[in-house]
């Protein structure tokens, strides 16, 4: 049993930190403050090169041939660094199109050409989706995904009656109230399941990833900052804050890779783990996002301080692929977990 | 990555189930300490002629020199085949026994080690005392070398079972003077000498487990001395990051059947109008809460395994894995509380839950650490915030 980075984990992982370190997705968002735009069409292929979109799919589909535990790892580090645009919506359209044999939608959005965007809805079922829905980062001529109940829904975005821009929370964002137009493709039964078990692994990597750069960030202030003549990181008050914050980070992490495997080998409790991840990776993105305001103090409330955009994007993929609340019930509803967890 | 199991360890598991299905003693483990004492010696003088005793301890001193992870299934099959709890044996086999392991003499591993396997000796820890507590360091219980043994007088308290074990790990200051982590020893106690007092202590739910012990001029061979002389500290450390890492598998099992019963007794109905308690989105929420958290302490423990066995070491991760499942424990058992209704009045309420053992659960936050001290480890060592 092995539930660590190997060397083709750590390789991945290094590679998209050293992409992101030279070209700072928070300078990117920084720059646009005034008009939130999608990352540029070159950055976007960049990103398609080091297989953000293909990782877990197979060569002869155009993707590396690695696994969703693979992905999970990118994608903490996407988190991480705080990388905008719709990045897990493109993965699960690539994921939704490869499982539909659709090799005319797969390959744009493998490649990087072409991007999808979520729906964000309450609604269980395309009937009671009535009107106008909350769309995250839709690109004009991309496509749009629609994750239900054991069912999954592609649509043209160029097909979609005259979107309406709404100013986002986070400001990495971009925002769009529109209508659905009739779907392009559409994926039944547990194939669905299975589809949105992925996306919620690769939602829960991102929240971990952004988890353990609050974590970062607060402890390399606790470090530096002084009052009463000491780090404040000597003071128990913040140094408690922040093992806190790092045993969440912790068990996100984990349950990401454990979840990402679980659904990967097909274990009978796959599912519950996907959302098990989400729920435990969405409470430790908000709590350190929050704990990292807190351990600022003034400073983060200022606009050009950093700590809170982990808040705005921690609480905008914690809300993208379902509520807390249908969260929570489906982790009661869906089938009981393994006792042990090595099948 | 991945987490299938070998082909090997898959027989291993099975063969371990398989064992304990035949062999698990049929009657319950008596509560009070003195009657539990044969019990446990007996169980586990059964898990030894079975094979199973010291799975990953080395095979010279009467172990089966297998891995963690064979280890760990047999702690995972265990609490699946809810084989009693390991009780008086505890302290041998998980703390005294692996510190043997690691910093003992040939001598003193090949007198003490097979014995603890087989359940004929029986340990204690002596190490927190009235004045060090968290502050393990503030220890005052002094020994005075006198020829070839140390004398020894002062008190200790928080003795697990010291009434009916044999020897006990017991931490001193052989230097005068010294302060903190210098100066001190560990060494190996026989609980048979003259000059040693014990005193139960009662507990909030029950059993007397735990006593205070009082040495008046106590004679302990220096040869007794494990790790050297004023050396405690280190060696000290060695079992306590054990017992934070993974010495406590079996009761993340009992912990996560627990939560399961939790939801399907919230899922009957209650009273004249058949409310369901899990209908009610607060209830609701605490257990899946609860469910997704043990899911994910279940995690971290097979990633901080699989991190010891790649480089040897549990690592800090151990202090973080505790705390974050004392808390959980405690939460799953205040859960409970709240679906007894009206049982909740009982102090043994017809449940796995609620009465004597939610009281019990508050020293889930305590045994083997305060969560408070386990954040200062986190800040401190793996973190690396400033003292």
């Amino acid at each position: 049993m092995r539930l660590f980075y190997d060397e083709t984990d750590a390789a991945i992982a290094a590679a998209v930190d050293e992409l992101l370190t030279a070209d700072p997705p928070i300078a990117m968002i920084r720059s646009q403050a005034a008009a939130p735009a999608l990352p540029d069409a070159a950055r976007w292929r960049t990103w398609a090169e080091q297989g953000c979109f293909g990782l877990a799919l197979p060569e002869d589909a155009g993707g590396v041939g690695y696994g969703l535990g693979e992905l999970a790892v990118l994608f903490r580090e996407l988190g991480r660094h705080l990388a905008p645009g719709p990045l897990v919506p493109t993965v699960v359209a690539a994921h939704i199109a490869h499982r539909l044999g659709r090799s005319d939608l797969l390959g744009p959005l493998v490649t990087g050409s072409r991007r999808a965007a979520f729906v964000v809805t309450d609604a269980g079922s395309l009937d009671e989706l009535a009107g106008e829905a909350l769309v995250p980062d839709l690109d004009p001529d991309g496509l749009v995904v629609l994750l239900l109940d054991g069912r999954a829904v592609l649509f043209d975005a160029a097909a979609c009656p005259t979107p309406t821009p709404v100013e986002a929370l986070d400001p990495a964002g971009r925002l769009h109230s529109c209508a659905l137009p009739p779907a392009l493709a559409v994926l039944d039964g547990d194939a669905a399941e299975t589809v949105r078990a992925e996306a919620q692994i690769l939602a829960a990597a991102e929240l971990s990833g952004v988890a353990e750069a609050s974590l970062s960030m607060s402890v390399a202030y606790a470090k530096t900052r002084t009052q009463f003549g000491r780090p404040i990181g000597s003071f128990q008050a913040v140094a408690h804050r922040c093992a806190t914050m790092a045993a969440r980070a912790e068990a996100a992490r984990c349950q990401v890779l454990f979840a990402a495997l679980a659904v990967a080998a097909g274990a009978h409790d796959a599912s519950f783990q996907a959302r098990a991840a989400l729920a435990v990776a969405g409470q430790a993105a908000l709590g350190n996002a929050a704990d990292n305001m807190r351990n600022h103090g003034a400073i983060a409330m200022t606009a050009e301080h950093d700590a809170y955009l982990y808040v705005t994007r921690a609480r905008t993929l914690a809300a993208t692929l379902s509520t807390r609340t249908a969260l929570l019930r489906s982790i009661l509803d869906g089938p009981a977990p393994a006792l042990t967890g090595i099948a | 990555m991945d987490l299938l199991l070998s082909a090997e360890d898959r027989e291993f598991r099975d063969e371990a189930a398989e064992w304990l299905r035949a062999n698990v003693p049929a009657e319950r483990r008596p509560e009070e300490v003195v009657p539990a004492h044969p019990f446990d010696r007996a169980w586990q003088r059964t898990q030894y002629d079975g094979g199973f005793a010291g799975i990953s301890w080395p095979v010279e001193y009467g172990g089966r020199g297998l891995s963690l992870v064979k280890q760990m299934l047999w702690f995972e099959q265990y609490a699946l085949a809810r084989a009693p709890w390991i009780g008086t044996c505890f302290v041998g086999i998980n703390h005294a026994g692996p510190t043997l392991v690691h910093n003992a003499t040939p001598q003193i591993q090949a007198a003490h080690l097979p014995p603890i396997l087989r359940g004929e000796l029986t340990w204690c820890q002596g190490f927190s005392e009235p004045g060090a507590g968290s502050d393990l360091a503030g220890i005052r219980t002094r020994a005075e070398i006198d020829g070839d043994d140390l004398v020894v007088t002062g008190s200790k308290i928080w003795t697990s079972f010291a009434q009916v074990a044999r020897y006990q790990e017991l931490i001193v200051r052989t230097e005068a003077g010294s302060s903190r982590h210098q100066g001190l020893s560990w060494v190996i106690c026989d609980m048979t000498s003259p000059g040693i007092t014990i005193r139960p202590i009662e507990l909030i739910n029950g059993p007397h487990d735990l006593c205070e012990v009082f040495y008046d001029e106590v004679r302990v061979p220096l040869a007794d001395v494990v790790g050297g002389l004023g050396n405690g500290w280190r060696t000290a450390m060695s079992t306590l990051s054990f017992e934070r890492g993974t010495g406590f598998m079996a009761e993340q099992i009992d912990l996560a059947r627990l939560v399961e019963d939790l939801i399907a007794d919230a899922g009957q109905k209650r009273g004249l109008r058949g409310h369901r308690p899990l209908d009610n989105d607060g209830i609701a929420e605490r257990l899946a809460v609860a469910r997704a958290e043990t899911a994910a302490l279940r995690a971290m423990t097979y990633a901080s395994l699989s991190e010891s066995e790649k480089t040897g070491n549990p690592g800090a991760a151990g202090s973080m894995i505790r705390f974050y499942f004392g808390e959980l424990s405690q939460r799953v058992q205040a859960i409970g509380m709240d679906l007894l209704g009206a049982d909740a009045l009982r102090r043994h309420p017809a449940r796995e839950y609620g009465g004597a053992r939610y009281l019990y659960s508050f020293a889930a936050t305590v045994g083997g650490g305060t969560s408070d001290i386990q954040r200062n480890i986190v800040a401190q060592r793996v973190l690396g915030l400033p003292r």
